[in-house]
């Protein structure tokens, strides 16, 4: 382009063709990666562009000058296309470049893991062929040491055999010798080398017939089929027949087939000359055993004879195990128990369950040798349940050639039950004696204390010994003594005489205590031979005696001096007691009242009302009280009467008795408090502000009319409310004085507003003022407390409107006024302005004034200057008028007053 | 194997860990039941012999596979190197001929 010389374009031209195919190129290396692809399009694009921009600025050149060539390439699209193909070869570079790197990683990775398994494989070969080879060593090792050891085990077996006494062959199933022991060839004389591989059963070291060769020939026969042969034969060797003992043992293999057969022979022939002649000597000691043995079975006869016809139970036990060998007949049948059950049980199996611990303890071979032949009382079990006490013999036996014992057992049950009985008895009637509350004493007939019951102790209090030295004055009440002396002489004199006696015997405390009873005289049984007293403590009864006495003196007292009339009638109405007011008030005497019924002293219509009273207290499980109307002197009289009835031990009415007060005064008080308290009552129902009683504790009892209408809801509505409970009341503090009015104090609170909802009533709310009275009886007690209620729910209302109104009324004059301060400071402010402005012609007239009377107070006549100063006077009074305006207008509304 | 697998680098490290562990086990297991004394005893040396031959053949049959497996993918690998280097190759050639039209062709 700058020269215009086509030479320089020789290279240009090259590069142009051959461009194309190295972009060809690297788009078919880079086939398989579509972003290359992509690139590579277009790198091809700009490269033809680039290729024809560089074209048309040549051509221009050539066409139209160097300038308008240099215009284009000044236009730098050429520098555009190379960039962006620079760029773009760039990218290629790089994204190959990272292929490559990851590639070379994969690489160095697989040559790694390759390099690594040759190792491990290599190992792994070079471990497999190093234990092939110790195995190899070690079996050849071990081999050698086992074929040594079989050697030497070999060489002893042989070592073994040859010294053995028995001629030892081994033989081969074909019955060849294979092996003979020394003993052999010394027997037979014959070398080994001969004796080896000839035939067993025809070798000629021995001498036998047919009949030993054939049984020789079964018996190898029978070895060779694996079943061991051992028989006697006698043979004949060396000139004399010798008794052998045949062994044939079959040796096998472990698949069980028959190896080799071992043959022994041994010369028994000395052992069988014995044998012999022990037989001979056993049949003579045969012979003698039995002929002694019959005389002892004689003799055993005749024991088991007396064994078991012994009318004593019998038995042999064997020792130690205490198991029943044999019994008798007796024991069989006292028993129970059959034979065969004995001889399958044990002595512990009689024994009850408390008792064998015992007779294990003391049948220890310790204990046995110590024991002698009587073994103590034991309990028996028998078969039927029972249990017998049965005295043992015990002796030590020889029986059936084991350690026994023969016992001998004799049944004392009855025995001991009776001597049981005996004990039981006199313990009995020991008890009775030494538990009675009953003084019981024996004395002889000095009166000298054979036995005396511990009762006599506690009663008295004195011991024997202390009762001893005491003298009959010491014992005795002086008013007794004679008494008791006169008995104690009188009853010697007959026997079996009994006397009773009641007498006062003093105590260790020095008191006399009452007794009575009975002494008996039986100095002349045999038994008893004494004086038997029998006394019983009735002190109490006696002191019980007198307090009634003096109860019922108390009683006949008080029912004698009672006001009220008090009487006993039988269940028909008949008095069969009266009291002294009974009689003053009918003027009659007791014996005319008593027997009589009411019909016999009232009318019929009152004695029918008493009767009818009487009646319904007969039937009554409890006391009556009922009003009874007497006509009397001076008229009806009212009685309270209660009555009830009278009954029994067995809880049967036999009688009713009454008491009649009379209580005509206090029935008419009675009356009058009524009649008082009825007219209370309607005031307050009339009342025409809303009244409520309350009783002392707070609880609600009444309501009037007016308290109905002011709540619109019935008196019946409210029974059970509290005023002290009312939460209401709690929550607004009016508890202070319902509490003040229930102390006794009379109280009355602010008004309040009542919402009675609170406590489940639909009643508008209402403000209430409330004032409480408590009433109080004679004895200052509070005994209703009266609640005034004053509605003040109307003033309350007005109250509030008045409130209501002067809040608007003071709204108003607030407005007001305010709307007034802003006329006064108008007000001012206009005063102030024309104030001002007044002064200014004020000041101009005394100003001219007071020139014309200094300048022509000489061409003005006197009526002139008067009138001057008059103008003059005035304007100042004018001017200090309108001063004082505007110190006023300063003063402000303050200044007013 | 269980040594090649170790080394197959595609395999997760944890499995590769498991497999290892329980193969271990199962031949630490056989190891132990054989090493009875009569299960010693009753094998006879022979079998024993031929046992360990067996293996021995098994492992270099093994190795050689994993040879194979293991040259064919170097060869692989050292293919797809060069190709990239040629395409890098190719790639600056081609830059070097544009830098040649655009001095060649006199554009400032």
């Amino acid at each position: 382009v700058i020269t215009g010389d086509s030479i320089y374009l020789e290279h240009f031209t090259i590069a142009k063709d051959v461009v194309f195919n190295h972009i060809k190129k690297l788009k078919e290396l880079t086939i398989e990666n579509p972003s290359q692809q992509l690139r590579i399009d277009s790198l091809l694009s700009l490269t033809d562009k680039r290729i024809d921009f560089s074209l048309q600025s040549v051509a221009l050149r050539n066409e139209k000058g160097i300038e308008v060539a240099r215009e284009l390439v000044a236009t730098r699209q050429g520098k555009l296309y190379m960039d962006k193909i620079r760029a773009l070869i760039a990218d290629i570079q790089r994204d190959e470049n990272n292929v490559l790197i990851q590639r070379q990683r994969e690489n160095d990775k697989s040559i790694g893991s390759f390099n690594r398994s040759f190792f491990v494989f290599l190992t792994c070969i070079f471990i497999l062929l190093a234990v092939i080879l110790f195995s190899i060593r070690s079996y050849i090792s071990n081999r050698k040491k086992s074929e040594e050891l079989v050697l030497r085990q070999k060489q002893d077996i042989q070592d073994f055999i040859d010294s053995m006494s028995t001629l030892t062959a081994k033989v081969s199933t074909e019955s060849k010798l294979l092996m003979v022991n020394k003993t052999a060839l010394l027997a037979t004389g014959l070398s080994m080398e001969e004796l080896l591989g000839s035939n067993f059963l025809e070798g000629g070291w021995w001498t036998f017939d047919a009949k030993v060769h054939h049984r020789v020939s079964e018996a190898f026969k029978k070895a060779c089929s694996g079943i061991p042969v051992n028989y006697d034969e006698n043979i004949f060797v060396f000139g004399e027949v010798l008794t052998i003992n045949f062994s044939l043992i079959p040796i096998l293999k472990s698949e069980g087939i028959v190896d080799y057969i071992v043959a022994e022979g041994r010369d028994i022939t000395p052992q069988k000359k014995v044998e012999e002649s022990l037989a001979k000597l056993n049949a003579e000691l045969e012979q003698r055993v039995k002929e002694r043995t019959e005389k002892v079975y004689e003799s055993e006869k005749k024991y088991r004879h007396l064994f078991e016809n012994n009318p004593m139970p019998m038995w042999v036990i064997e020792l130690p195990g205490f198991r029943f060998l044999d019994v008798n007949k007796a024991a069989i049948m006292h028993y129970g128990y059959n034979r065969k059950e004995f001889l399958s049980m044990t002595a512990l199996d009689i024994r009850p369950v408390e008792e064998k611990k015992l007779f294990e303890e003391l049948n220890r071979p310790a204990h046995l040798s110590a024991s002698g032949l009587n073994r103590g009382v034991w309990k028996h079990l028998k078969k039927d349940g029972t249990i017998i006490h049965a005295e043992i013999f015990a002796h030590e036996i020889i029986f059936e050639d084991k350690t026994a014992r023969l016992i001998l057992s004799n049944d004392v049950t009855e025995k001991i039950k009776a001597e049981e009985k005996l004990v039981q008895s006199e313990k009995k009637f020991r008890n009775l004696i030494e538990n009675s509350t009953d003084i019981i004493s024996l004395t002889d007939k000095n009166y000298k204390t054979i036995y005396r019951s511990p009762s006599a102790e506690r009663i008295t209090g004195f011991t024997n010994e202390e009762r001893e030295k005491l003298s009959e004055t010491e014992l005795f009440h002086p008013d007794d003594l004679s008494k008791v002396q006169m008995v104690m002489k009188e009853i010697l004199k007959v026997p079996h005489k009994q006397f009773h006696l009641t007498y006062r015997h003093r105590n260790k405390a020095g008191h006399y205590i009452w007794l009575d009873g009975m002494m008996t005289n039986m100095l002349h049984d045999e038994n008893i031979k004494g004086i038997l007293f029998n006394l019983r403590d009735i002190t109490e009864s006696k002191q019980a005696e007198e307090a009634l006495q003096k109860s019922q003196q108390l009683l006949s007292a008080i029912i004698e001096n009672s006001t009220a009339v008090i009487y006993v009638k039988s269940l028909q109405g008949q008095y069969l007691l009266i009291n002294r007011r009974f009689c003053e008030l009918f003027h009659l005497d007791a014996e005319d009242i008593l027997g009589k019924t009411d019909y016999d002293f009232f009318s019929k219509e009152d004695a029918n009302a008493f009767r009818q009273m009487d009646v319904r207290t007969a039937v009554a499980d409890h006391a009556l009280t009922e009003e009874e109307k007497v006509p009397q002197d001076d008229g009806v009289r009212t009685y309270i009467s209660v009555k009830s009835t009278l009954r029994d031990n067995t809880g049967k009415p036999y009688a009713i008795f009454g008491i009649s007060t009379d209580i005509t005064e206090r029935k008419k008080v009675e009356d009058l408090l009524l009649a008082s308290e009825t007219r209370f009552r309607s005031i307050i129902e009339q009342f025409p502000y809303p009244v409520v009683t309350y009783t002392p504790d707070g609880t609600y009892t009444n309501a009037n009319e007016a308290w109905e209408k002011m709540w619109q809801y019935k008196r019946e509505d409210v029974k059970g409310y509290n005023i002290r409970k009312d939460p209401q009341m709690i929550a607004s503090g009016l508890s202070i004085h319902v509490e003040k009015a229930f102390a006794g104090e009379v109280a009355t609170s602010e008004p309040y507003l009542y919402d009675p909802s609170l406590i489940g009533h639909n009643s508008p709310k209402r403000w209430m003022q409330m004032t409480l009275y408590p009433l109080k009886n004679t004895d200052g007690e509070i005994v209703e407390v009266i609640l005034i209620l004053l509605d003040v729910t109307s003033n309350k209302e007005a109250e509030e409107k008045i409130k209501i109104l002067n809040e608007s009324l003071e709204k108003k004059v607030t407005e007001r006024t305010t709307q007034l301060e802003m006329a006064n400071k108008e007000m001012e402010a206009f005063t102030y302005s024309v104030s001002h402005d007044l002064r200014a012609p004020l000041r101009g007239i005394v100003g001219f004034t007071t020139i014309l009377e200094e300048d022509y107070t000489d061409k003005l006549d006197e009526e002139a200057k008067r009138i001057t100063t008059v103008i003059k006077d005035n304007t100042l009074k004018m001017g200090n008028l309108i001063d004082d305006l505007l110190a006023f207008s300063k003063m402000g509304p303050a200044g007013y007053y | 194997m269980l040594i090649s697998f170790n080394f197959i680098s595609d395999t997760p490290t944890f499995v590769r860990l498991a497999v290892h562990a329980a193969i271990g086990f199962i031949i630490l297991s056989g190891a132990i039941y054989f090493a009875q004394p009569q299960l010693e005893n009753s094998i006879s040396f022979e079998r024993k012999l031929f046992t360990s031959f067996a293996a021995t053949i098994i492992v270099l049959i093994v190795f050689s596979v994993f040879s194979i497996f293991y040259s064919n993918r170097n060869v692989k690998t050292f293919e797809l190197i060069k190709h990239t280097n040629d395409v890098i190759n190719e790639a600056k050639e081609t830059l070097s001929i544009t830098k040649d039209i655009e001095s060649e062709a006199g554009d400032m």
